[in-house]
């Protein structure tokens, strides 16, 4: 190579390092699964704004959309958590029933005040979670493999606990799933998912305690070498994974007033969706609680959207694929920036 | 050894939990009739646990159990199966081809060679539910439907509503809406919450799983609706749901008399092996037909006019 091409190679450098601006927004919003998913949710929420103007903009919608996505909120927390420090749950969603039911026993069969039969509940969560990351951390078995057996377990013992279930289980009970406040309207379920997530958000972030997660995540051997106790940590994970599902099952029980046995079927897969997109990696060491909920309430506005376009409901699961992939193609733009 | 001790701890902790959590349990048997009956006749569901079934066809399991003395279990060699997933008329197939007498109750599968269906017509639940909700929105409207949208037989139930209402309703009746809720009231409530956003002048809301009904009314609460504001036709659920139709929520909710399902099916079964008639002077094992082909149990409607019997008679306080 001559002189000459050294020098011209070196003038263009620069300039073929400036990209265009469209794409350098594209890799910023990339760079943070945050931003990117805000902007999603306003534009996604501006487009129906002005598309539907008396449909999607309203009080009982936004009211609805909110309530909804209220278990998924919960549970996301938790599974963000876990996937942070490279594992996860697929227990939740019977974790989530056997909570409901237990918490459906306590007040509707046994007549025990609603606040005795929320604290079992969620203490019932907590117990199965605990069960789970001692399997895990214990004996040793692959999350995967080990919250798949716990989760037809716990079902299984869903289904011997009540049978059918407990309908209906009581109004002091039922009040602290449908109580809302008087300005927005918006039922408790929400309010406690937000509550979870401020918290959760601000521990997971701040402290140095669960900064550790990202560390077992991001490389679980040199976490341990360095002093971190790598099992206690993930035990802890699923313990409060597991309280979670807790809060999740007695809230939504509350709210129909009814414990059913085959409440958060499938619930797993939505979580982990929402969970990913918000920002998590399935090989641990990255995401945050805002990212997580932001995947979820990208995933209820598209839910809801879908309904108010009157888009087929055989076209609907299509679409949350798309957005999966979407999301995991934007992972692979992130890679190849920095590459 | 320590592994061992460690997991043998926590084995013990799995049973201490599984024992305590067992403890306040009404949970309904799934096995009935005699340990040492001669027969036994297997009914093989992928949701056996769903609380109308537990509720309702264990019953008629239970009476035919004790009737012909014969074992009937909810788990194979003569088999009962709930037939409401099309993806079943394969292994119904390989029964039939092994010489395993096989009916299906609930849903149909007419492509599998079973011997019978006994349930149900769900073009006929379609049906009911249309000539409710006309009768209670005279003046036409916007409809809504709801329901698991890949069962087959709710799939022929949402057929029945749609011809019927489109044959009947003299264009007056505008169906907006078809969605799933995937047998789960929660997920009804959150899909009638978006069909209400969408469709904020609805007139009804028909609903054909058994939690369509309780998510349906869930989600009117939660929008701050009036029993009655947006007529409501569904399936039944458990027996305190029938209270919606008390209360105005629910206008029509249809009883499939599902405790006649297994009851009969069981009957049929046992009618297959044991009744000796011939058709066309073939036995069964030679291709005769022993058995009816199919069974309907029809269907009840209860309204606000006849629900106060129906509550007193199942002890709905």
């Amino acid at each position: 190579m001559s002189v000459a091409q050294i020098s011209r190679n070196e003038a263009q450098a620069p300039v073929e390092q400036r990209e265009a601006l469209p794409l350098r927004i594209v890799r910023r919003l990339a760079n943070s699964r945050e931003l990117t998913l805000f902007v999603l949710v306003v534009a996604l929420a501006l487009a129906m704004t002005i598309v539907y103007p008396h449909n999607f903009p309203t009080g009982p919608n936004m009211r609805a959309v909110l309530l909804n996505l209220a278990p998924v909120g919960i549970l996301v927390c938790g599974m963000m958590l876990l996937m942070i420090a490279g594992t996860f749950d697929l227990s939740v969603g019977s974790t989530l029933a056997l909570s409901g039911v237990w918490a459906g026993v306590v007040s509707g069969w046994w007549g025990w005040p609603a606040e005795a039969a929320l604290l079992i509940g969620v203490v019932v969560g907590a117990v199965a979670g605990l069960i789970n990351g001692l399997i895990v951390t214990r004996i040793g078995i692959n999350a995967l493999i080990a919250t798949l057996g716990t989760l037809t377990i716990y079902r299984s013992l869903t289904y011997v606990t009540a049978g059918t279930g407990v309908t209906p289980i009581s109004d002091s009970f039922a009040e602290y799933g449908r109580a809302a406040d008087p300005v927005l309207r918006i039922q408790s379920p929400f309010w406690a998912m937000l509550v979870l997530v401020l918290i959760g958000g601000w521990l997971i972030a701040r402290t140095r305690f669960f900064r550790q997660f990202y560390f077992v995540g991001g490389n679980p051997r040199a976490a341990q070498l360095s002093g971190i106790r790598v099992d206690r940590l993930i035990l802890i994970g699923f313990v409060i994974m597991g309280a979670l599902a807790g809060i999740a099952g007695v809230l939504g029980a509350a709210r129909l007033n009814s414990a059913v046995v085959n409440a958060g079927v499938g619930i797993e897969l939505k979580v982990i969706t929402a969970t990913v997109l918000g920002g998590a990696s399935l090989k641990g060491g990255e995401g945050t609680v805002l990212g997580g909920i932001l995947g979820v309430l990208f995933i209820a506005l598209i839910e809801n959207a879908m309904i108010i376009n009157a888009v087929g409901v055989f076209w609907q699961g299509l679409v949350v694929g798309l957005v999966l992939l979407f999301a995991v193609s934007l992972d692979r733009f992130k890679t190849a920036g920095r590459a | 050894m320590g592994s061992m001790l460690k997991s043998t701890l926590i084995a013990l902790g799995m049973t201490a939990l599984a024992s305590a959590v067992t403890a306040p349990a009404r949970a309904q048997e799934s096995s009935f009739g005699p340990a040492d009956a001669k027969e036994t006749y297997y009914w093989i569901s992928n949701k056996a646990n769903l609380p109308l079934f537990v509720q309702y066809d264990y019953v008629g399991m239970k009476k035919i159990a004790e009737e012909l003395g014969v074992k009937a279990t909810g788990g194979r060699q003569v088999a009962v199966v709930g037939g409401w997933d099309p993806s079943l008329t394969e292994s119904v197939k390989k029964c039939i081809e092994q010489g395993v007498p096989t009916v299906v109750d609930d849903g149909d599968l007419p492509a599998s060679g079973r011997l019978a269906y006994i349930g149900t017509n769900w073009t006929q639940v379609g049906v009911a539910q249309a000539k409710k909700m006309m009768e209670k929105v005279p003046n036409g409207g916007k409809l809504a439907m709801m329901s698991i949208i890949n069962a087959g037989n709710m799939r022929e139930a949402v057929a029945g509503f749609k011809a019927y209402i489109e044959a009947n309703g003299g264009g007056k009746y505008n169906i907006v809406s078809n969605e799933d809720d995937g047998g789960d009231a929660q997920k009804a409530a959150q899909v009638t919450a978006a069909i209400l956003a969408a469709n904020p002048d609805i007139a009804g809301i028909a609903g054909f799983d058994s939690e369509s009904g309780a998510g349906i009314v869930t989600a009117l609460r939660e929008a701050g609706k009036n029993p009655g504001d947006i007529k409501v036709t569904a399936m039944e659920q458990t027996p305190d749901f029938f209270k919606t139709a008390k209360e105005g929520w629910v206008d029509g909710i249809v009883v499939q008399n599902r405790e006649l399902f297994i009851y009969y099916a069981v009957k049929i079964l046992h009618d297959y092996n044991h009744n000796g008639l011939k058709s066309a002077g073939l036995a069964a094992a030679d291709g005769g037909r022993p058995v009816p082909d199919t069974l309907d149990t029809g269907v009840l409607l209860v309204t606000k006019d006849n629900v106060d019997k129906v509550t007193a008679a199942l002890g709905v306080k």
